[in-house]
């Protein structure tokens, strides 16, 4: 390959993490979207963290995290790519407030199958569409 | 002397490593495999903000996980490198904790040589830690152009001391060296700050102690106060003026007002002590004890590549204890607008007009020092640091205090003055905040906007859950939670045929997930997902699997009697959760606390560099009255460069001559000012 002295960069991981913290400073949900490469192919995933804390002076700890690969195949893909490219709507967010905070505390107490879990989080694109 | 530069002067080493991006190599292919096992030729980590020592420190477990140079290339240990650097950051307690921030790291790959099987690594870490209240003010959006760092808010949580110098030169003054040291607590919010400066002619001191709180209420947002002591002393034609007083202020914000967009902002300052001049008239004291007080409101924001600010000011002062003996009326506009011309290149245009009264109460008589002497540096009106109200008429052809109408002052002890400031300024040369690459990468800036979408989403879903109506829909689910219950009791004993048995089982299955999303949603407040007929543990997925499918051939009357509870209750719920004024409400407010993080986000990508070169054109007119004849109204016009360095430092340099001068008036004033931002932060 010939030497050059101007080159480009080329980007091969990218992640992006969204923090936004609750009124009353209790409650930060952390929203973030991956995409690495695994095999020559783009892989993306979705991570959900709640974290919380007793009073604004003190550090947050996890409540929940959720961290899941997406197939993209399997999931609605028009769905995906309007919440890759404009994020969570509010239908979602008030699912992932909802539905999937509750059945990963659920999780968490060993009250729920990982199966059921997955599925509610795949039904987050569902949720897209109200 | 790497560690030197790096501590003393920052940009320097960043323009060190922009200059080695040059450095020989090859184009590298967009798969990552194929340089598995290649030589890591070098591993560097970038960041806008790494030269912040807050940061730097912020980073350093982050940096432990980078993969060495000379070691071979691991794929799989990029995203875990990713995966450190955000932990770093999100893990600090010396980072603020804004409203919403968006936290952003990359890894790319150049100079990828065949022969040699080697390559370059680099990661990329952004980070937005955006203050919200103080953002809203004027001074702000300045603040994000001269120092994007401070602007940004990454301040330290950790008690911190910095130190300001400040080196500036005027013909009234003289070269005038100084600058400002304060001590930090944020965990408490108080500041002590000393500031000081001096020449042959000039002397200022101040102390101030300070604090603020944030707050939740729509008239009281931020509110902020301090008290201290001022000292100055300034020339005054062979004059002199000299002022000590202690003053104590209250400043307070209300939340962005839905109509303009904008906070209210108000403020009250007290002080007492002394002015001193050996000028005489006998409508002006010359030395004075007194005491006064100060009213301030106005209003300041933004939109797009839009700034404003409309500020009014009220002053009733006389001396200690005394009847009032002048009053003094100041109003303050300005307006900028940045207009983005090539990548990173802008025209900034700015105007600000100010205009004052002063009269006498009664019999009273203001102090010399009360008039407006104008000139080159405008006066404050306050002691507030961020909220800048001009109090006497700025031109910059003239030295400080070289411009009024009457040396000692009018018969009749009133004064009035106006004034109009516009100032151009170019950039000419720039090295963008953010690398080429991530700025220019779609991808990057999809995600940033699909994020901040997220964001939006967020905060409207819990204006929307805090509405009154929302009251409604709870009420409804409470009552809808019995008849569910009574549902899935009586379901556990239903004997069907086997054709129905996977029937039941699907509505038993549904019945159970909107029992939790019922209660879930109670809580919440957040009923969008039981009204969805996409989801399984909806109202509208129970009714299709319990009634119609399961119900349609039992025809079972209590499932029947439960389903009509169902549709009435999901009616109730649907009429509170689409009130159309909740929702707008709760949509304006969600844009009301995004626009801040909006941007500020917009500003720090598209906008702010790291070093740029600006020259910059003046034009001023002012006029102070009365005047022994014709009304004395001046142009000064001009011009001079700027050199901005990050966050460190700025240098402006110009002249700005009298057009019109009159006779014994200055050609024209020359201005020099170096300030430093924060040597040790």
């Amino acid at each position: 390959m010939p030497v050059t002295g101007e080159t480009k960069k080329v980007l091969v991981a990218l992640s992006v993490q969204l923090e936004v913290l609750a009124k009353g400073k209790l409650r930060k949900f952390v929203f973030g979207l991956k995409k690495t490469q695994e095999n020559d192919l783009d892989k993306w995933s979705v991570s959900f963290e709640l974290l919380d804390r007793a009073s604004a002076d003190a550090q947050f700890a996890r409540a929940v995290f959720l961290d899941i690969d997406l197939d993209l195949k399997k999931v609605p893909v028009e769905a995906v790519q309007a919440t890759a490219d404009k994020g969570l709507n509010k239908p979602q967010v008030e699912y992932t407030l909802t539905a999937v905070a509750s059945d990963a505390d659920k999780l968490s107490q060993g009250k729920i199958q990982e199966s059921r879990m997955k599925r509610t989080v795949s039904d987050l694109f569902a949720a897209r569409n109200g | 002397m790497a560690d030197l530069l790096r501590w003393f002067f920052p940009p320097v080493l960043f323009l060190l490593i922009a200059a080695d991006q040059s450095a020989a190599g090859a184009q590298c292919g967009p798969r990552l495999s194929a340089y598995q096992g290649y030589r890591l030729h070098s591993v560097e980590l970038r960041s806008p903000f790494s030269f912040l020592h807050i940061l730097d420190q912020a980073l350093a477990p982050g940096r432990a996980k980078l993969p060495a140079p000379g070691s071979v290339l691991d794929p799989a240990a990029i995203p875990a490198t990713i995966k450190a650097l955000e932990d770093s950051v999100r893990s600090s307690t010396a980072l603020v904790d804004p409203p919403a921030s968006v936290t952003a790291a990359a890894a790319f790959i150049d100079h990828c040589d065949d022969q040699k099987r080697e390559l370059d690594l680099i990661f990329y870490l952004f980070t937005s830690r955006i203050a919200a209240p103080s953002s809203w003010s004027w001074e702000f959006g300045q603040a994000l152009h001269e120092d994007p760092g401070a602007g940004s808010g990454i301040a330290p949580r950790k008690p911190r001391l910095a130190v300001e110098p400040k080196v500036a030169f005027d013909r009234s003054n003289l070269l005038v060296a100084g600058g400002q040291t304060s001590f930090l607590a944020p965990s408490t919010g108080f500041q002590l700050a000393v500031e000081g400066s001096a020449s042959d002619r000039y002397t200022n001191a101040a102390l101030r102690l300070s604090g603020s709180k944030v707050l939740e209420y729509a008239a009281l947002w931020q509110a902020s106060w301090a008290a201290g002591y001022h000292f100055e002393r300034q020339p005054l034609a062979e004059e002199r003026l000299r002022q000590g007083y202690a003053f104590g202020w209250l400043s307070a914000a209300s939340r962005p007002l839905a109509r303009i967009g904008s906070p209210i902002r108000y403020a009250v300052q007290f002080e007492k002590g002394y002015q001193a001049s050996a000028l005489s008239s006998a409508a002006f004291q010359g030395d004075a004890r007194y005491a006064a007080v100060k009213l301030l409101a106005g209003v300041s924001g933004g939109s797009g590549p839009h700034d404003y600010s409309l500020n009014a000011g009220f002053q009733v002062g006389g001396a200690a204890g005394v009847n009032p003996a002048y009053r003094k009326l100041l109003l303050d506009g300005a307006y900028a607008v940045r207009m983005a011309f090539s990548d990173h290149r802008a025209l900034d245009l700015d105007c600000r007009v100010t205009a004052g009264w002063l009269s006498p109460l009664g019999n009273g008589h203001a102090p010399q020092n009360e008039r407006f002497f104008g000139g080159l540096v405008p006066r404050p009106f306050t002691d507030i640091p961020d909220w800048e109200v001009r109090a006497s008429p700025s031109i910059r052809s003239f030295p400080n205090n070289r411009f009024y109408a009457l040396i000692a002052g009018d018969p009749s002890g009133r004064e009035r003055f106006v004034s109009m400031n516009l100032t151009a300024a170019l950039t000419a040369w720039r090295l963008p905040l953010l690398p080429r690459e991530l700025y220019t990468n779609g991808e990057f800036l999809t995600r940033i906007e699909g994020q901040k979408g997220t964001a939006r989403a967020t905060l409207t879903a819990y204006h929307a859950s805090k509405e009154p109506s929302i009251d409604a829909a709870v009420a409804a689910a409470e009552k809808l939670g019995p008849v569910l219950e009574r549902l899935q009791a009586q379901l556990e004993s239903l004997a069907v045929p086997s054709n129905q048995e996977e029937a039941l089982e699907s509505c038993r299955d549904t019945l159970e997930l909107v029992l939790d999303q019922l209660e879930s949603s109670r809580k919440q407040r957040m009923f969008s997902p039981l009204l969805s007929p996409n989801l399984p543990r909806s109202l509208p997925r129970l009714i299709r699997d319990c009634e119609d499918e399961l119900n349609g051939s039992l025809d079972n009357a209590e499932i029947h009697a439960a389903a009509r509870q169902v549709v009435e209750r999901r009616a109730e719920i649907e009429t509170a959760v689409t009130d159309p004024a909740a929702l707008a409400r709760a949509e304006s407010r969600a844009a009301e606390d995004f626009r801040i993080v909006d941007r500020a986000l917009t500003a720090l990508v598209q906008e702010i560099n790291l070093v740029s070169v600006d020259p910059v054109f003046i034009f001023d007119t002012a006029y102070v009255g009365p005047a022994p004849s014709s009304r004395l109204v001046r142009y000064g016009l001009g011009g001079g460069g700027r050199l901005t360095l990050g966050s460190h430092v700025s240098f402006t340099a110009g002249y700005a001559c009298n057009a019109n001068r009159g006779a014994g008036e200055p050609r024209g004033a020359v201005f020099l000012e170096m300030k430093f931002h924060d040597l040790i932060r």
